[in-house]
């Protein structure tokens, strides 16, 4: 084991050798980036004497890291600091480029007043520099600059130096320029987006990085042309950024797109599937967190649109299909747009991958799934005896939260659709017996008050639930009252004295609701059965 | 895009590395997401973005890493989430794994690598072979040519001036991958081929080059309808290519980066058999065992041979004393991913090949927590591509007019490839 204690290093690094040897002085340097790298608040000043004397080092690296744990230990105040502005000063004029850019990192990096001074001149001296490195550099430095001193940045020099390096040779100085610009004159309204600058830009666009190409695109959402026909044009140009190798890209085109022919409605749908080829290729990338983002669009952006969303896909509904390996959080975004696509044609491949993940071991995937299920139940009310059998076997499931989601979603619907629903109904009595979270227990005896059971059966599980009272959820507890209270006015004969004791557990209850309740019942009961009956039923 | 900052924790939420980039936040609310993150995973609720008052914590998990960004505004989701994947991806190139050690190992190169990949939160070059000209560590993997200068300006962004090498060489890989997705009852989901054209260009100075096809489109335009040629579809090119040439004439004209990069990929929707078909019938006899009767059958051509062919079949978690018999290959069971490989080291085309699995089950039983994964497969098929694709020809043009030789190699391998059982 290394040693790895402050002082050891100090000693090590403070020692009159380290200079010349330069692999030692490297990894001693690393160790001690590996000490500041942890968050817990550690004393590094110590180390400002060495790394301030191996600023100056003619090793690259040695610089590089020095720098690095300067900027770490910016906050203690230390005389040193004056002869690190020399040295960053110094560097500046250095004719590496790389040091440059470093340097000019490091001072704007500092918050303390004697590195403050001298940035603004260096930075405006920068600006100007041959290497479109340091010029890279030198423009994100004002935005930090911005950041600490809010009116020195904002003044017209380098404002104008700004918008002058938008037309700079370098694709990334010109995008650097456009996001420091879009950052510092935010209350203004970020960058002036004339025509021409319009036209300069998507002229460049295709030189610009992937993160560039997006950023601008993103940039041009801003933008409003005044005639029909500079949209036309526009979309010419950019029509190639639809299908770009990054989704991303393409997708903010298509952002841009909507914009533009916001009062154009006839082209929206051609637009949209344009974009055909970008959505189905995401859907097969993998990335299962951009499938999610390119998911989450399309549900908040054109939910209301679902005719749109419907000619993308059904068509190609596979592609949308669920893998094994996914994200719950994904999948369920994926079944929510397989029920959207839906179809004559494709109902049954649909249905079978609805049922697929209806027994998920993912308790979310699986309710998410079952909830699709019931739209389909309550939308295709022609096709039910398959929707039935999928019931009937997820009821039968061995996942007990398979069972209860699936007794949850049947709860909520009306009495009508139930009526065609009460095959499933055979197996509610054993489930009563089985289930122990109190959700469950409740759509269980809910249902066993809605379908026509076999009286029998019905009556053995209330007497069940009626024995262990006392251990039962005050939910349960009002639910069985009402079942019970179901099953008497179908069956007043059989099951008046279970009634009368449920509603006499109930009275005793130390929950005063259910109590009430109890009391309310009873005194109906004992008003008028007949009408009471006919009002409850 | 902006983020605030980069993290990497470990599987405990422990930071190994991070690097502040807008100062606008207090970097130990870090610790924060970690809690987060387990309570969501207690609830089931996981996603990949976690809100915890203004911070947005986005994030996504690498082998048993986190790299998470934080953000306060204007956060572009999708961008970020491209931009960590990008991070891990270059990563990878110059230390093979990313894992907690070699984060430790190359903890000064990590720094530098983060100081170039983004500035003030804003993503800037990501090009590996550039972002070699600003990194100065040495030894890593990258490292083949002599470090060539300083690029100051950049005619094309994605290749430095000044390469040379002393045998001038390049690579083309056609690489199609299959995926496919059959039901439990033995329809096919979804079958597609992806394919994809990677490069490994070792050219000095800016070379022209353009590379033909046997592209239908190109081929009906210049009255050679008849030849063989495919219908490529949704191809997408590196930035390298230009694309009004393509638009134009179909042609594939670009000055390549340096090194490996992918310079295109294309999709085929045409209906294909599957290429390696696999029956499966099991039967459970609860409480005691589980059989397994494995029918693997090549679909393909009987010259062209599929080398490493790999069935994953997936069994119960709690299956004991496992017994194979097979008429060709080997059988393993793995039980740390809960299946059974079935290793078919060569598996000429159009053969058929059984093997049958016995295994027992405790009488006891766990609660059933996988589901029914599906049976995955892996292959390659060298010297074949479903889609029949050629590299008609490759120029290579430079201003000192050096030779340089094109080496071609075509494979098909498998991409998603699941068999789903019943």
């Amino acid at each position: 084991m290394e040693n790895l204690s402050i002082d050891y290093i100090l000693r090590e690094l403070s020692s009159m050798k380290i200079a010349t040897d330069v692999p030692r002085c490297r990894h001693c340097l690393s160790k001690v980036l590996q000490l500041c790298s942890s968050i817990v608040a550690q004393d590094l000043s110590p180390f400002l004497p060495p790394v301030v004397n191996l600023m100056a080092h003619s090793d690259l690296l040695i610089k590089k890291s020095a720098c690095l744990i300067l900027t770490k230990v910016s906050e203690c105040k230390s005389e040193l600091f004056l002869l690190a502005v020399n040295t960053l000063l110094k560097d500046i004029e250095d004719s590496n480029p790389t040091v440059r850019a470093l340097s000019l990192h490091t001072l704007c990096a500092m918050k303390h007043a004697t590195f403050v001074e001298h940035r603004y001149s260096s930075v405006v001296k920068l600006l100007s520099d041959p290497s479109a490195y340091v010029r890279r550099a030198a423009v994100m430095s004002v935005v930090t600059m911005y950041h600490d001193e809010k009116s020195v940045s904002k003044d017209a020099v380098v404002v104008n130096r700004l918008y002058e390096l938008v037309r700079d040779d370098d694709p990334l100085v010109v995008v650097n320029c456009l996001t420091v610009l879009e950052e510092i004159l935010e209350s203004e309204g970020g960058v002036v987006l004339s025509r021409k600058m319009v036209g300069y830009l998507v002229k460049r666009l295709e030189s610009f990085t992937t993160w560039g190409k997006a950023y601008v695109m993103k940039l041009l959402q801003k933008y409003k042309p005044k005639s029909e026909e500079e949209i036309l044009d526009l979309m010419n140009v950019l029509d190639p950024f639809l299908d770009n190798n990054c989704a991303t890209i393409s997708l903010y085109t298509l952002q841009f797109f909507l914009l533009l022919i916001k009062d154009l409605p006839d082209f929206k749908d051609d637009v949209f599937l344009r974009c055909q080829k970008m959505f189905l290729g995401v859907f097969t990338c993998g990335n299962s967190e951009l499938i999610s983002c390119f998911l989450d669009y399309l549900q908040k952006e054109h939910k209301p649109d679902k005719n749109a969303i419907q000619k993308l896909f059904a068509d190609h509904y596979k592609v949308v299909f669920c893998k094994q390996k996914e994200p719950g959080y994904l999948k369920i975004q994926k079944l929510k747009l397989l029920v959207e696509l839906i179809e004559e044609e494709n109902f049954t491949a649909i249905l079978e991958e609805l049922i697929l993940y209806s027994s998920d071991r993912d308790p979310q995937v699986s309710i998410c799934s079952i909830g699709c299920l019931k739209r389909l139940v309550l939308e295709w009310p022609g096709v039910s005896t398959q929707l039935l059998k999928a019931f009937h076997k997820l009821l039968r499931s061995e996942r007990n939260h398979v069972v209860s989601n699936t007794l949850q979603v049947l709860v909520t619907f009306s009495p009508e659709t139930l009526k065609n629903l009460s095959e499933v109904s055979t197996q509610l009595c054993l489930i009563a017996q089985k289930m122990s979270d109190a959700e469950a227990v409740v759509a269980v005896l809910y249902l066993i008050g809605q379908f026509e059971l076999d009286n029998a059966d019905s009556l053995d599980v209330i007497e069940e639930f009626i024995n262990k009272f006392s251990e039962l959820d005050v939910k349960v507890k009002t639910q069985l009252l009402m079942t019970s209270f179901a099953l008497f006015c179908k069956q007043p004969a059989m099951f008046q004295p279970i009634l009368a004791e449920v509603i006499d557990l109930c009275m005793h209850d130390d929950d005063c609701d259910l109590v009430y309740q109890a009391k309310c019942y009873f005194s109906v009961l004992h008003t008028d059965a007949q009408t009471a009956m006919k009002i409850f039923c | 895009m902006s983020a605030s900052a980069v993290y990497i924790l470990d599987m405990k939420g422990k930071v190994l590395i991070c690097r502040n980039y807008r100062g606008d936040m207090d970097m130990s609310v870090v610790d924060k997401f970690m809690p987060m993150v387990m309570d969501r995973e207690d609830e089931g609720q996981m996603s990949p973005i976690i809100q915890i008052g203004e911070v947005a914590f986005i994030y996504i998990k690498y082998n048993n890493l986190y790299l998470v960004s934080t953000s306060k505004k204007n956060a572009n989701i999708a961008l970020v989430f491209s931009f960590l994947h990008k991070c891990v991806q270059i990563f990878l190139e110059y230390f093979k794994e990313l894992e907690e050690e070699s984060i430790r190992d190359n903890f000064v190169l990590i720094y530098e690598l983060l100081d170039e990949v983004m500035d003030f939160g804003f993503p800037q070059t990501t090009d590996s072979k550039i972002l070699q000209e600003f990194i100065t560590q040495d030894g890593h993997k990258l490292e083949i040519a002599p470090r060539p200068p300083m690029a100051v300006t950049n005619a094309v962004s994605w290749r430095s001036e000044g390469v040379k090498y002393r045998k001038n060489e390049v690579f083309l890989d056609v690489i199609e991958s299959v995926n496919l997705l059959v039901s439990a009852t033995g329809s096919v989901l979804r079958s597609e081929i992806v394919g994809a054209i990677k490069m490994r260009v070792y050219l000095s100075g800016m070379p022209e080059l353009r590379l033909g096809l046997n592209d239908k489109v190109l081929f009906e335009t210049t009255g050679r309808g008849k030849s063989k040629s495919v219908d490529l579809e949704d191809v997408k090119f590196h930035q390298c290519v230009r694309l009004s040439r393509f638009e134009n004439d179909r042609t594939i004209s670009f000055v390549p980066p340096d090194g490996e990069f992918e310079l295109m990929s294309y999709r085929l929707n045409t209906h294909v058999k599957p290429l390696i078909w696999v029956e499966s019938v099991i039967e459970r006899h609860a409480h005691s065992r589980v059989e397994y009767m494995i029918k693997a059958k090549s679909q393909f051509k009987r010259r062209s041979t599929a080398n490493n062919v790999e069935i994953v079949i997936p069994v119960p978690l709690d299956a004991d004393t496992p017994k194979f018999k097979t008429t060709i290959g080997s059988c393993k069971y793995a039980p740390e991913l809960n299946s059974v490989i079935w290793t078919i080291k060569s598996f000429p085309g159009g053969k058929e090949y059984m093997m049958r699995a016995h295994f027992g089950l405790p009488s006891v039983e766990t609660e059933d927590q996988e589901g029914r994964p599906p049976i995955s497969i892996k292959f390659e098929i060298p010297y074949f591509t479903v889609s029949g694709i050629q590299v008609r020809y490759l120029k290579i043009i430079e201003k000192s007019g050096y030779q340089a030789l094109p080496w071609v190699r075509y494979i098909t391998q498998n991409g998603d490839y699941q068999l789903r059982t019943s």
